[in-house]
C-alpha cells in the first residue's frame, strides 16, 4: 500500500536578513510534497518572496503553498505569487493542484482564508460595510475551498490554508483574538466538500493536533509552533492520516 | 474521507445568520444550538411579535425539527437602576 508523505510548515517568514528556511536535503528523502501554508514572507515584498522562491527552486519535490497575511502587507500579493511561481511552487487560491505518489493520485485544494471566528462567537454579515466585507471575504474563500475541494476525483484530498478552520489547533492563543486566527467557515467547507486531512498555519502560539466537526484531521504546522523546517504527515491509501499526535 | 451530517452540524450557524438577516427579527442577542431532535432558541428579543418570528423563520428553514424558543424578552417597564459614583 502506497503511503503518501506530506510535509508541511507554515510562517517561514522570510525577510532579507533570513537564513535559508526549507532544509531542502531532508526533503528528498523525507517527502513526496512540500506544503507551506502561508507568511512565505515578513513584510510581502517580492525582494522577500525572491529568497524563498530561490530555495523552493532546490526542493527536490512539488511545493504546493497559500498566501498568508503577511505576504499581503506591502499590496504585492501578485508579485509575489508570481515569484514563487516562477520558481515552480504552485499557488493556490481556491484551486487545487493534483500529482502522483506511486499509484496514488493527490489532490491539494487550498486558499489563504480569513477571519471571523468560532461556534457562537463569529462575525455576521451585518452592520458597517467594512463588517459585511470582512465576513464575505472569508465566506467567499471558503466557497470557493469547497469547490475546489469537491471537484477533486483523487484518492487522497487535502486542505491547505493560512487562517485555521477550528479553534482547537487555536489553544494556546488569547480567546480575544481568535476572530481574527480563523473562521468556522473554513471548517464547513471542509466538512461539507470532504477531505482526509486539513493543514494551517498563522497560529504561532497553538496547538497542533485538532478535527473538525466532522471528523476530519486538522493540523497547525506554523513554524513557531512545530519547532523545525518542516513536519511530516504520512496518508494511506485508504485517506487514514497517520499524523503526528503532539 | 467523505464528512457526512455537515449540514446538520453546521445549521446553528446558518439559523444565527437566518435570523439576524430576517426582517421578522433581526436581532443579534440570540444563542442557537441544536441536540438530536430539537433546536433551542435563547437569549432576549425586544418585542413579543419578534420572539414568536423566530419559530417562523426557524420552522422555514430547519422544516421537520422541534423548536425549543427560551427567549426572552426585554424589560422595558423596569425603572432605571441608579449608581452613585461620586468619589
Amino acid at each position: 500500500m502506497t503511503c503518501v508523505r506530506i510535509a508541511a510548515v507554515g510562517d517561514v517568514h522570510v525577510g532579507l536578513d533570513s537564513e535559508p528556511v526549507l532544509a531542502s536535503e531532508l526533503l528528498a528523502e523525507s517527502a513526496d510534497v512540500l506544503l507551506i501554508a502561508g507568511d512565505l514572507t515578513r513584510h510581502g515584498t517580492p525582494s522577500e518572496a525572491s529568497l524563498l522562491a530561490a530555495e523552493v527552486a532546490t526542493v527536490p519535490v512539488p511545493v504546493v503553498v497559500v498566501l498568508g497575511n503577511h505576504d499581503y502587507e506591502s499590496d504585492a500579493s501578485d508579485e509575489v505569487r508570481a515569484v514563487m511561481e516562477s520558481a515552480g511552487a504552485r499557488v493556490l487560491d481556491g484551486d487545487s493542484f493534483v500529482m502522483p505518489v506511486g499509484d496514488v493520485r493527490v489532490g491539494i485544494a487550498g486558499t489563504p482564508g480569513f477571519g471571523g471566528g468560532f461556534r457562537g462567537a463569529s462575525c455576521s454579515e451585518f452592520g458597517e460595510p467594512l463588517m459585511k466585507a470582512f465576513v464575505r471575504r472569508t465566506r467567499e474563500m471558503a466557497d470557493a475551498l469547497c469547490r475546489a475541494l469537491a471537484d477533486l476525483d483523487t484518492d487522497v484530498r487535502i486542505a491547505l490554508t493560512h487562517y485555521a478552520p477550528i479553534e482547537a489547533t487555536l489553544e494556546g492563543e488569547q480567546r480575544e483574538i481568535y476572530p481574527f486566527l480563523g473562521s468556522y467557515l473554513l471548517a464547513e467547507a471542509i466538512d461539507t466538500a470532504g477531505a482526509d486531512l486539513a493543514i494551517h498555519g498563522h497560529a504561532h502560539r497553538g496547538a497542533r493536533v485538532g478535527t473538525t466537526p466532522c471528523g476530519i484531521p486538522v493540523r497547525n504546522v506554523a513554524r513557531p509552533l512545530i519547532g523545525r523546517p518542516f513536519t511530516v504527515m504520512r496518508l494511506d491509501t485508504e485517506g487514514l492520516a497517520h499524523v503526528p499526535q503532539g | 474521507m467523505t464528512a457526512e451530517g455537515a449540514e446538520e452540524r453546521y445549521l446553528p450557524e446558518h439559523l444565527h445568520e437566518a435570523l439576524l438577516a430576517d426582517a421578522r427579527v433581526g436581532e443579534q442577542d440570540l444563542r442557537v444550538t441544536a441536540d438530536e431532535h430539537c433546536i433551542h432558541v435563547c437569549g432576549t428579543v425586544a418585542t413579543p411579535a419578534r420572539r414568536d418570528a423566530i419559530v417562523a423563520v426557524i420552522a422555514e428553514l430547519a422544516p421537520g425539527w422541534e423548536i425549543c424558543n427560551e427567549v426572552e424578552l426585554v424589560d422595558v417597564a423596569a425603572g432605571p437602576d441608579v449608581e452613585d459614583v461620586s468619589g
